[in-house]
């Protein structure tokens, strides 16, 4: 087989085979999203296109409740897991290779060790210490990896910035405080939404660490899902993952869009 | 538990109009009952106690099982004392130990299964009760009181009682099953199509059964010998579940081990299911309200216990969960269907076999660890 | 980049960070250690007496428990290689055929990636249920005689992982087949080597960081997998997190749950210590690919 030929061979094959995958990818979420609006009970039997498990979801109290304890405490983690992480990804800009390299290796192993080991340590933390679980548990559950997600964003775009600018600023006579602000903080404050935003939606999606931290009347969304989940199949479920993809998604893109700009803007 | 449920459930069932008249009837037939047979039970209770009554709070915060209560209920008792509810949701006895131990607060009231009141109160995990703030006490049979569990009552109060064996679609099953014997041994028949209780004692319990060991035994060899069984009866099994009905609605799952009122509610949909007491016997559990220690409201606690003993709220419960009641006289405000459901009220002497479960460490840890095995296969 | 330049911020600002690891990420991880040297009391309910025994460690190394840590590792390296086969290709197609389009397909994968792995998981439910779409198709195109019927079984687990963690897979494949110097390729194929010794002998080599980190990034979640063998395994499927969970959910067993923990915890270490020694620096820019 000559070349060209052969070539085409292996163009065909990889892009089918990237074609597949992306189906593989896309369409179990692309069917929960059409199950959604089935008007049926029974989730697998398709009857007729209808908005009503939106409407029957909103109005469930117990649902309600869990969507609002998941925005507050995915929101109150964002905020500590951005003020974290950023100023963690600054300072490493200017710190030894020693200290350095012991963050990272703090960052990596809160992102990589798996989370049903952290979330039975929570647990048993809170409770030996005579803490009490609930909302602010989960919050600071949940900041302690999002801040490793912020710091590792931040690290990795402040790596891109070009300090003379800043040199510049400060051989202007600008104070450490102003060459931040009106320097390098414009340059960062991309990233730092961006990763604001990560934060968010992973503590938003997070289901281990918080059923094994929640207490009283402090069931986020996922955990209900996920208790819902174990009966099997159910319309509102559909419905929340809709709302969970769509707020997610939303999010994603925002960041990437951030991040892209970002890194185009090459001084 | 919201109405909206309930509506659901009706509404989107295709339900028959047959079927909702006879529930309209029904319900009229227990208002009537309500006010001509029983005039005394105007249902003011904790306020029928001569004496001190504490001064109620205006919340009750309920820790409970899901779907455990007819959807009016407490909206009723919100209603006549002023209260509002709330109420969270765990799905099996070592969950709810598992949140209180961790310590959860803020909640008034659990529902725990008699042996788990048993382990709630050696960890200190539950209030006394002050029964004088409970006269409805009275009405409770005597076989549910004073259990090994609870002796004199001091913790529990019986909320109703139930049995652990089987259901099965007879649509699809042929065989008439009576006996833990036939649910082992149909099992490869019907492989994949089985589900059990995500639950250690009640499975462990009837493999015991089935070899005719006591359903509290603690000998090793016993607990080996049911391990066994089974092992064998894994491959078979299509999910370890506590939450069954929908599966045995589509019939997607034929056979099921679980608790009586889960088959009642599925035969709502799926009148040939049925529900198996078996022969070699079972276990027979109530599950408890309790108060939990520290709780915030008390008296509202004790009031609302009081408030739901009474035999036509009981009556009310049972018709939505199908779960007996405890308590006498129920069955005058009940369906007739319902109160002659052997499924719902075994026949006396089929349940003087029955044996209430009796936890104790030895016993849990000889459970866990067969539990492992069994979902490690 | 080691100046301490006058214009960088204070390293002051690195003890906030240092401080929230340090109390609640460290000291839990510590709290857990001093359970798993703890005991129970055999005569009361879930009492624990704290010490340094080692009962624990002993109960971890039976048979039983040892068996379910084997079945983890073999699902989970059975679902890295799942990965790595469907991955690598894709990679490679992203990487070198995308051409204009590269960055919003890249894009395209990203973005399941970050959903919530509880509706992913929760999807396959819905698409590989008995009756539902799946089955449908597949009956009417005649492809199978009888409803699908592969839910609640060991391959409907592996699905659920192949599917939650391909993205970890597809990102350092992508960025190190994207460094990859083409050239050397094309050098290859000018010596005369086939297409199969080269992709061998040169790319395959060439692109080992990305495989090994994505092998890693993958191989070590899926250790830990709780949620996946509950929904799509039927609670039949028991792995390391479903036992350490149960342990402490339902046997309410601390000390040996967090012995569990302590030793899977323990395993991982070596194969991450293997991991950066194997790779050394090269690990940073591999990990970093994700972000």
């Amino acid at each position: 087989m000559n070349l060209a030929a052969s070539n085409r061979t292996v163009n065909a094959g990889l892009k089918s085979h990237a074609a597949l995958v992306y189906a593989f990818l896309y369409l179990p979420i692309l069917i929960v999203v059409i199950y959604a609006f089935n008007d049926s009970r029974l989730v697998q039997i398709w009857h007729g296109f209808s908005t009503r498990w939106f409407g029957e979801a909103w109005r469930d109290d117990t649902l309600r409740n869990a969507f609002r304890i998941s925005l507050i405490t995915a929101t109150l983690n964002a905020v500590i897991a951005t003020i974290l992480g950023t100023a963690a990804g600054l300072a490493l800009r200017n710190v030894g290779r020693k200290t350095r390299s012991a963050f990272d290796m703090f960052m990596y192993t809160t992102l990589i060790v798996p989370e049903i080991v952290i979330a039975i340590a929570s647990l048993l933390f809170f409770v030996t210490l005579g803490l009490p679980l609930g909302p602010v548990a989960i919050v600071i559950t949940h900041s302690v990896f999002n801040t490793s997600v912020v710091g590792l964003i931040v690290r990795a775009r402040l790596a891109g910035v070009d300090r003379s600018l800043e040199e510049a600023s400060t051989d202007l006579g600008a104070t450490r405080w102003g060459t931040f602000y009106q320097v390098t903080l414009p340059q960062l404050f991309p990233a730092v939404l961006a990763g604001a935003l990560l934060a968010f939606t992973f503590s938003f999606d997070d289901v281990v660490l918080s059923s094994f931290v929640s207490g009283v009347g402090s069931t986020t969304l996922p955990v209900e899902i996920f208790s819902q989940i174990r009966f099997g199949l159910s319309p509102k479920v559909n419905v929340v993952a809709v709302v969970t993809l769509s707020l997610t998604i939303v999010a994603i893109v925002t960041a990437q869009a951030l991040l892209r700009r970002e890194a185009r803007r090459v001084v | 538990m919201s109405d909206d449920r309930w509506i659901e459930h009706l509404n989107s069932l295709e339900v028959s109009r047959r079927r909702l008249l006879a529930g309209a009837a029904a319900a009229g037939f227990l208002a009537a009952c309500s006010r001509e047979l029983r005039p005394n039970d105007t249902g003011t209770s904790g306020a029928a106690t001569p004496g001190a009554t504490p001064e109620l709070e205006d919340q009750l915060s309920i820790y409970n099982w899901a779907d455990y209560v007819h959807p009016k209920t407490y909206g009723q008792f919100e209603k006549e004392f002023d209260i509002k509810i709330t109420e969270d949701n765990y799905p099996s006895n070592e969950d709810a130990l598992a949140k209180l131990q961790a310590g959860a607060k803020g909640y008034d009231l659990v529902v725990p299964t008699g042996y788990m009141v048993e382990i709630m109160r050696e960890q200190g995990l539950l209030m006394e009760l002050d029964h004088s703030q409970i006269p409805n006490f009275s009405l409770i049979e005597d076989r549910f009181l004073d259990t090994a569990a609870d002796p004199g009552n001091r913790y529990s109060v019986p909320k109703d009682f139930g049995t652990t064996g089987y259901g099965y679609r007879s649509k699809f099953v042929k065989e008439e099953m009576s006996s833990w014997e036939d649910f082992f041994r149909l099992a490869p028949k019907y492989s994949g199509r089985y589900t059990v209780l995500d639950s250690s004692p009640e499975v462990v319990g009837s493999a015991l059964k089935m070899l005719g060991y006591s359903y509290n035994s603690v000998e090793p060899k016993e607990i080996e010998e049911a391990t066994k069984e089974l092992l064998k009866l894994k491959p078979h099994v299509r999910k370890i579940t506590s939450s069954m009905r929908e599966i045995m609605i589509t019939g997607e799952a034929y056979v099921s081990l679980t608790w009586n009122g889960e088959i009642g509610y599925v035969a709502l949909d799926a009148a040939d299911a049925r529900y198996v007491v078996p022969s070699e016997g079972t276990e027979v559990w109530t599950d408890n309200w309790c108060i939990v220690a520290g709780a915030p409201h008390p008296a509202a606690a004790h009031a609302f216990i009081n408030w739901h003993l009474q035999p036509k709220i009981q009556a009310q419960d049972t018709s939505y969960h199908y779960y007996g009641s405890c308590v006498e006289g129920e069955e005058e405000f009940l369906k007739p269907a319902i109160a002659n459901d052997p499924a719902v009220y075994p026949a006396g002497d089929v349940l003087e076999k029955l044996e209430f479960a009796a936890a104790n460490p030895e016993w849990l840890r000889l459970r866990n660890e067969a539990w492992t095995k069994f979902k490690a296969a | 980049m080691a100046s301490r330049s006058s214009v960088a911020e204070p390293r002051a600002l690195l003890l906030p960070a240092w401080g929230w690891y340090s109390v609640f990420f460290v000291a839990p991880l510590l709290i857990m250690v001093a359970y798993s040297f703890a005991i129970n009391d055999p005569d009361r309910f879930f009492t624990v007496t704290f010490g340094f025994y080692t009962d624990q460690f002993q109960r971890v190394w039976d048979p039983l428990y040892l068996e379910i840590y084997k079945n983890t590792f073999l699902m989970a390296l059975s679902g890295t290689f799942g990965c790595l086969l469907i991955g690598y290709p894709f990679a490679y197609f992203l990487a070198t055929r995308a051409g204009r389009y590269k960055t919003f397909l890249f894009f395209l994968v990203i973005v399941p990636f970050w959903t919530s792995l509880l509706i992913r998981t929760y999807a396959w439910l819905l698409l590989l249920s008995e009756n539902g779409p799946l089955s449908g198709a597949l009956q009417s195109m005649g492809l199978i005689a009888n409803p699908l019927n592969i839910l609640y079984t060991p391959i409907s687990v592996w699905i659920g992982i192949v599917y939650d963690y391909l993205p970890l897979m597809v990102f350092p494949l992508y960025v190190a087949i994207e460094r990859m110097d083409p050239r050397l390729k094309e050098a290859s194929r000018d010596l005369g080597a086939g297409r199969g010794a080269t992709f061998w002998k040169v790319t395959v080599p060439l692109t080992m960081p990305g495989i090994i980190t994505g092998c890693l990034l993958t191989f070590i979640p899926m250790t830990g997998e709780y949620v996946v063998p509950e929904i799509l395994g039927g609670a039949k499927s028991y792995l390391v997190g479903n036992l350490v969970a149960n342990e402490f959910r339902t046997a309410i067993d601390w000390p040996f749950g967090a012995a569990l923990s302590m030793s899977l915890v323990a395993m991982m270490l070596v194969v991450i210590f293997v991991y950066l020694r194997f790779l050394g620096r090269r690990s940073e820019e591999s990990l970093g690919s994700f972000l």
